[in-house]
C-alpha cells in the first residue's frame, strides 16, 4: 500500500496551526526596508549605548535561568572598539545583553559562544550590523573578528547562541599572537523593530589561554585525551566505521551526555584522529561543532578522510581511527580546559584517490548512500565525480553528475534530463554551482552556472 | 499611516490564516511560519508600496516566502574547516504504525532540504508542473525532478512507498484556499 502524499499534504495544510500576524510589526518592518531602499536608515537621536560586563558565572544555569547581571560600572562607549583600543568598562543595557561563554575550542584559533538576549518588548534587528568579537590582552584589543550573531532578528525576550571563532592574529602587526592569557569580548548593535532606537551592547571578559597549536591531541604523539572536568558531566561515546567497499567510508559516532541537566546548553566538537602503526597521531578529519541541549544526543557521520599533520590530504594507507569529542557546558564554571572523551574505532585503509566516487542508479524510493557523499567530501582537494541516475515517476532517468575538485567552488552539479519523455521542450542539460556547500549531501547556495 | 495600510489590513484579515498555514508547510514550525510570512509581506510592501489588490499581493508574498525558505540554506556557516550542526532531539518515527498521522508526515518533511521541501509543496499542494516549479525556484526542470526524486526517497524512508501519480497537469484555475 502506498502513501497518498498529495492528500496527506493538503490535509496537513488545512489542519496546520495558524498564528496571528502582527500588523504593526509588518508595517514597521516594511517602513524600515522602504527607508533603506530610498536612502539609508535614519537613526533616532536617542542612542542608548550600553554594555554589560559578564564574567563567566560560578554556578551552572539552564537556559531558563541566566545569571544575574552585575551593576553598571563604567563609561559608555560611543562605537565599536577597534584594534588597539582600550577595551571599555561596561554598562548594563535594559533591552540587549551580550554574554560570552566557553565553546569547544577549534584547533586553529579561539572559540567562544556568544549569547544575545533581548530583554525588551520589541524584536531587535541584529542583521543590519554584524557583531564583532575581540581578543583583549592587558586591557587592549589585539584581535578582531566580525560575523553575524544569530539569524537576523532577535525576538522580544528571545535568545540566540552563536559559536564564533577568532583568528589569533595580531590586528596591528598581522603576526600570530603569542601564547598567553587573553579575554574574549563581543559587541552587537541592534535596532528595535518599529522604532528608531538603537541599542548597543558589549559583553564578555571570558578568560582564555592561547597555547602552542591549540590541538586537543597533538601530532606525532599517541592520542592523549584531556581529563574530564567533573562539573561538565560525562559523555557516552560510541562509534563504528561503515565501509561497504564502495568509494568513500564514514565513521558513525553517537554522543550522549550524562549527569548534566537536560536543558543545559552544550557546545561540542567532534572529530576523528588518524594514527600510524605505532599509535602516533598523523592527521585529523574535519571537525563538527554542535550546539545542543545536554538532553539531546548527537549523531554524526564523519567521512574517513582528512588532513595530515602537514595540512595536506591524508595519503593512502592503513590507519588507526579514534573518535574524539570535546565539550564545554555553556554557563558552567570556567574549567581549565574542555572535557573530552574518545572511542577507538579500529583500523581503516584509506584508498588511493581514483577520481571517481562511482556511478549509482537509484530505484524509486532509494537514496544515495552516505559513503558516496563521503567519497566526494574527501576528494575536494584532489577532484572526483559521482554520477547518480534518479528515476522520474515514469521511470525515465535523470542523470546527475556531482563534481568536486580544486577548480570547483564548492560543488558542481550537472543535470541531464534529455531522456525524460515528459520533460517538456526545455528539457536538456543544465549545470549549477553550489559554493556554500559544506557536504555534498546537502548542496547549498546553488545557482545556474 | 502608510500607503499600504489598508491593503495590509485586508491581506492579514482575509489571507493571514492561509499564508501562515502555507508557511507551516514550508517550515514545519508555527513560529518560523509567522516570521516567514511577516518578513515576506514586509519585503513585498517595501518594493511595491502602492499595490492594492490583495490577490496579487498574496501571490507576490507566496513567491517571496519560497525564495526565503530556499535561501535559508545559503546561510550555512562556513567556519574554515569546521562544520556547524544543530542536532535535533531524538525522534524515532514508528514507520510501522497502523495510523499514519500528521506527526509522521511532518517527521518525513523534516528530513528534506529547503529545496526538496519547497519542490514537494509546490508539486503536491500547489499542483505546479515541473516547468512551473523550475520557474518559481529559478532552476532547471531537470533539477526539479531530481529534487522531487530525492524528496520522494527521503520521505519513503519514513512513510513507506509514496504514491506519486505524476503526469500532465492542466491547471484551469487556482482558487485561494
Amino acid at each position: 500500500m502506498t502513501y497518498d502524499l498529495r492528500r496527506s499534504l493538503r490535509a496537513l495544510e488545512q489542519d496546520a496551526p495558524t498564528v496571528a500576524l502582527d500588523v504593526h510589526r509588518i508595517d514597521a518592518r516594511a517602513a524600515q526596508r522602504r527607508r533603506r531602499r530610498v536612502g539609508g536608515t535614519t537613526v533616532g537621536a536617542v542612542a542608548v549605548v550600553a554594555a554589560v560586563a559578564l564574567a563567566v558565572p560560578h554556578a551552572s544555569w539552564t537556559t531558563s535561568a541566566p545569571p544575574a547581571q552585575p551593576a553598571p560600572t563604567g563609561v559608555v562607549p560611543t562605537g565599536a572598539p577597534t584594534c588597539g583600543d582600550v577595551m571599555p568598562a561596561t554598562v548594563a543595557d535594559e533591552d540587549l545583553v551580550v554574554s560570552v561563554f566557553h565553546d569547544a575550542t577549534p584547533s586553529w584559533g579561539v572559540g567562544a559562544a556568544v549569547l544575545l538576549e533581548g530583554r525588551g518588548e520589541a524584536a531587535l534587528d541584529v542583521a543590519a550590523t554584524p557583531g564583532a568579537v575581540y581578543l583583549v590582552q592587558d586591557g587592549r584589543v589585539v584581535a578582531v573578528g566580525s560575523q553575524p550573531f544569530g539569524d537576523g532578528e532577535l525576538a522580544a525576550r528571545g535568545r540566540s547562541l552563536t559559536s564564533v571563532g577568532i583568528d589569533p592574529v595580531d590586528c596591528g602587526t598581522g603576526q600570530l599572537l603569542p601564547d598567553g592569557d587573553y579575554r574574549v569580548y563581543a559587541y552587537q548593535r541592534a535596532v528595535a523593530s518599529g522604532m528608531e532606537t538603537e541599542h548597543v551592547a558589549l559583553g564578555g571578559g571570558l578568560p582564555v589561554r592561547l597555547a602552542d597549536g591549540q590541538e586537543d591531541l597533538g601530532c606525532g604523539a599517541p592520542v592523549a585525551v584531556p581529563a574530564t572536568v567533573p562539573e561538565s558531566g560525562a559523555v557516552d561515546l560510541t562509534g563504528v566505521i561503515v565501509d561497504d567497499g564502495t568509494p568513500g567510508a564514514v565513521a558513525r559516532l553517537s554522543a550522549s551526555w550524562q549527569d548534566v541537566p537536560g536543558s543545559t546548553l552544550v557546545s561540542a566538537r567532534t572529530t576523528l584522529a588518524f594514527t600510524d602503526a605505532d599509535g602516533a597521531v598523523v592527521g585529523y578529519a574535519d571537525p563538527y561543532v554542535t550546539t545542543t541541549t545536554a538532553g539531546t544526543s548527537v549523531e554524526l557521520e564523519l567521512p574517513l578522510a582528512g588532513l595530515d599533520c602537514g595540512g595536506v590530504a591524508l595519503p593512502a594507507g592503513d590507519y588507526g581511527v579514534v573518535g574524539l569529542v570535546t565539550w564545554y557546558l555553556t554557563g558552567a564554571p570556567a574549567p581549565e580546559g574542555p572535557s573530552a572523551s574518545s572511542v577507538d574505532l579500529g583500523r581503516h585503509a584509506v584508498p588511493e584517490p581514483t577520481g571517481t566516487c562511482g556511478e549509482i542508479v537509484l530505484g524509486q524510493g532509494e537514496q544515495v548512500p552516505a559513503t558516496a557523499w563521503a567519497c566526494l567530501d574527501a576528494a575536494t582537494g584532489t577532484g572526483a565525480t559521482l554520477v547518480v541516475t534518479f528515476p522520474t515517476t515514469e521511470g525515465d532517468p535523470i542523470v546527475t553528475t556531482y563534481r568536486v575538485g580544486p577548480d570547483v567552488d564548492g560543488l558542481e552539479i550537472t543535470t541531464d534530463a534529455t531522456q525524460d519523455r515528459f520533460g517538456g521542450p526545455d528539457a536538456g542539460i543544465s549545470t549549477e554551482t553550489c559554493p556554500d556547500t559544506v557536504t555534498a549531501a546537502e548542496p547549498l547556495g546553488c545557482r545556474p552556472a | 499611516m502608510h500607503t499600504w495600510s489598508s491593503t495590509l489590513d485586508a491581506l492579514v484579515r482575509e489571507r493571514g490564516p492561509a499564508l501562515t498555514r502555507y508557511g507551516y508547510l514550508l517550515t514545519g514550525s508555527t513560529a518560523d511560519a509567522q516570521d516567514l510570512v511577516q518578513e515576506a509581506v514586509a519585503r513585498v510592501l517595501a518594493r511595491k508600496p502602492r499595490l492594492r489588490d490583495v490577490v496579487t499581493l498574496e501571490s507576490y508574498v507566496r513567491r517571496v516566502m519560497l525564495t526565503m525558505v530556499v535561501d535559508e540554506g545559503r546561510r550555512a556557516q562556513r567556519w574554515r574547516r569546521v562544520r556547524h550542526l544543530v542536532a535535533t532531539p531524538d525522534e524515532v518515527p514508528d514507520a510501522a504504525a497502523e495510523v499514519v498521522g500528521a506527526s509522521l508526515l511532518e517527521t518525513a518533511l523534516a528530513t528534506l532540504s529547503p529545496r526538496q521541501r519547497a519542490c514537494t509543496v509546490l508539486r503536491y499542494v500547489e499542483d505546479l508542473s515541473g516547468r512551473e516549479i523550475a520557474d518559481a525556484l529559478g532552476v532547471s526542470e531537470g533539477a526539479v525532478k531530481r529534487y522531487l526524486s530525492e524528496a520522494n526517497a527521503r520521505m519513503s524512508a519514513v512513510l513507506g512507498p509514496v504514491d506519486d501519480q505524476e503526469g500532465e497537469h492542466v491547471v484551469i484555475g487556482r482558487n485561494p484556499r
